[in-house]
C-alpha cells in the first residue's frame, strides 16, 4: 500500500478510529492523539498490511492497542498520585468527556459508561453515537457480528441499570437541545 | 415511574438497538400503543442515547488542531527506540498531518484567518452594519442565528457597538454561521467572533500580528475575543 493510498483509507475510517479511542479512554482530546499515534505506527508497518483484509479492522486493532496502553499508563499515573489530588475528581467521572446543558446527568452517564468493560463499551458507542451497523462494528473491532450485537444489548442494559433512580432526570432532559442525531 | 420486568427492559433495548425481527418489532409496536410504561422506558432510552451523543460529540476542528500538534505529541512514545524508527515514525506523522491539513482546507475553501476579519473591521473604522437596541433584541437575534443566547454586561469602559460583517458574504473565519460583534473598550476596540461550538476551529492569530485571541465557551456556543489588548475585556462580562 502506498502512503497516498494509506492516507485516503485513513481519512475514510478516521472517525470510526476516533470513536474507538474515545470510548476506550473516555477522553475526546486524547483520542485524537491516540489515533494519530496509531497512524504513525501503521505507516511504519505498511508492508505488513494484507490488502485483501479489512483496512479499518487493521487500523482499529492498532488504535485499540495504543489506547489501552495509554489507558493503563494513565491508571498507573493516577494510582501514584497523592490521595488529596484525587479528591477533586468525583469517583468514576471521566474528565475528558465534555458535559453541556445536562451536565450532571451526563456526568452520571459518563461514569456509568466508563464502568463497563472496554469492548462492550466501545461497541455501544460505535452503535449509538457513531451509528454503525452491527456488521461494521464487527469489522472495525475484528469480532463476530453476533458478539457485537450482544455487547451493545448488554451494555445498554447495564448502563440503564447504573442509572436506576434517575428516570425523572433522564426524562426531563429530552427536548433541551441535546437530542439524539 | 415504570415497573417493567427485566424481560420487558430487554425488549425495549432490543427495539431501540434494532435487534428485533420484523415480527418481533410489529408485535412490540402494537404493545407500545397500549402500554404507557413501555413508552416511558422508550423515552428514557432516547434520553440516554442523547446524553451519549452529547458526551461523544465529534469535533472535526479539534481533529484538525490536534493534527497540527502531532509531531510534538508523537515524540515521547518513541523515546528509547532506534533513531531510524523514530524518524520514520515522525516522517509518517508528517505525511498524516499534511494529508489531514489538506483535507481540512479542501473541505472549506472559504475560510479566512481571524486577523483578516480584524483588518476588515479596521478598514470599516469599526462602524457596525447594525445594532440591537436592547438585551431582549440582542438575545432574540443570537437565538435566531445560533439557537442560543447570552448577554454582555456593559460598563463605563465597555460598550457593545454592534454587528459587523466579517468579510463579504463568501468568506468566514469559523463557519457560515459566524457572527461578528464589535465592542469598544475605553479608546480601543475588541471584536468577538461567535459560532456554534461544534463548528469551532481552534482559531489562532500569528505572532507579530499585534493581536491577541481569547476563547470562551458559553453553553453550546464558542466565543473568540480578538484585540490588541493583553487581556480579555469582553468575555469576562458575558452572562448566559
Amino acid at each position: 500500500m502506498t502512503p497516498e493510498e494509506f492516507a485516503r483509507r485513513y481519512e475514510e475510517c478516521h472517525r470510526t478510529l476516533w470513536f474507538i479511542a474515545a470510548a476506550i479512554l473516555g477522553d475526546k482530546t486524547q483520542a485524537h492523539d491516540v489515533v494519530q499515534e496509531a497512524a504513525a505506527i501503521a505507516m511504519t508497518k505498511l508492508a505488513e498490511f494484507n490488502p485483501a483484509t479489512n483496512f479499518t479492522a487493521w487500523m482499529g486493532q492498532i488504535v485499540r492497542y495504543v489506547a489501552l496502553n495509554e489507558s493503563r499508563t494513565r491508571q498507573r499515573r493516577r494510582s501514584s498520585t497523592a490521595p488529596d489530588a484525587l479528591d477533586s475528581v468525583p469517583a468514576g467521572r471521566s474528565a475528558g468527556l465534555a458535559t453541556g446543558v445536562s451536565g450532571q446527568l451526563d456526568e452520571h452517564v459518563a461514569a456509568g459508561l466508563m464502568s463497563l468493560d472496554e469492548l462492550p463499551r466501545t461497541c455501544l458507542v460505535l452503535r449509538i453515537v457513531h451509528g454503525l451497523a452491527y456488521s461494521e462494528i464487527a469489522a472495525a473491532l475484528s469480532i463476530p457480528e453476533g458478539t457485537a450485537m450482544s455487547h451493545v444489548h448488554r451494555s445498554r442494559l447495564a448502563l440503564r441499570e447504573r442509572l436506576r433512580g434517575r428516570e425523572d432526570e433522564l426524562r426531563s432532559t429530552l427536548g433541551t437541545g441535546g437530542g439524539a442525531r | 415511574m415504570n415497573q417493567l420486568t427485566p424481560i420487558e427492559l430487554s425488549r425495549v433495548a432490543a427495539y431501540v438497538d434494532e435487534a428485533m425481527t420484523a415480527e418481533e418489532r410489529a408485535q412490540f409496536e402494537s404493545e407500545l400503543a397500549v402500554n404507557a410504561a413501555l413508552r416511558e422506558e422508550l423515552e428514557i432510552q432516547a434520553s440516554l442515547d442523547a446524553s451519549l451523543n452529547r458526551l461523544f460529540e465529534y469535533s472535526a476542528a479539534e481533529a484538525g488542531a490536534e493534527a497540527v500538534a502531532a509531531p510534538r505529541a508523537l515524540a515521547s512514545p518513541f523515546v528509547g527506540r532506534s533513531r531510524v524508527r523514530r524518524w520514520s515514525a515522525l516522517a509518517a506523522a508528517v505525511v498524516v498531518v499534511g494529508v489531514t491539513a489538506w483535507v481540512m482546507t479542501r473541505r472549506d475553501p472559504n475560510l479566512i484567518p481571524p486577523q483578516q476579519v480584524w483588518a476588515n473591521m479596521e478598514k470599516a473604522n469599526f462602524v457596525p452594519n447594525w445594532r440591537c437596541e436592547d438585551e431582549p433584541t440582542f438575545r432574540a437575534y443570537l437565538n435566531s442565528r445560533l439557537g442560543e443566547s447570552f448577554a454582555i454586561d456593559e460598563s463605563d469602559s465597555l460598550k457593545v457597538v454592534g454587528w459587523g460583517y466579517s468579510s463579504d458574504y463568501q468568506f468566514y473565519p469559523i463557519s457560515e454561521q459566524t457572527l461578528t460583534l464589535i465592542n469598544r473598550v475605553g479608546d480601543q476596540h475588541a471584536v468577538v467572533l461567535i459560532d456554534r461550538a461544534e463548528n469551532d476551529r481552534a482559531l489562532k492569530v500569528p505572532e507579530g500580528s499585534g493581536l491577541h485571541l481569547y476563547r470562551k465557551r458559553v453553553g453550546d456556543l464558542v466565543l473568540y475575543e480578538m484585540s490588541p489588548m493583553s487581556e480579555a475585556r469582553v468575555l469576562p462580562r458575558v452572562r448566559s
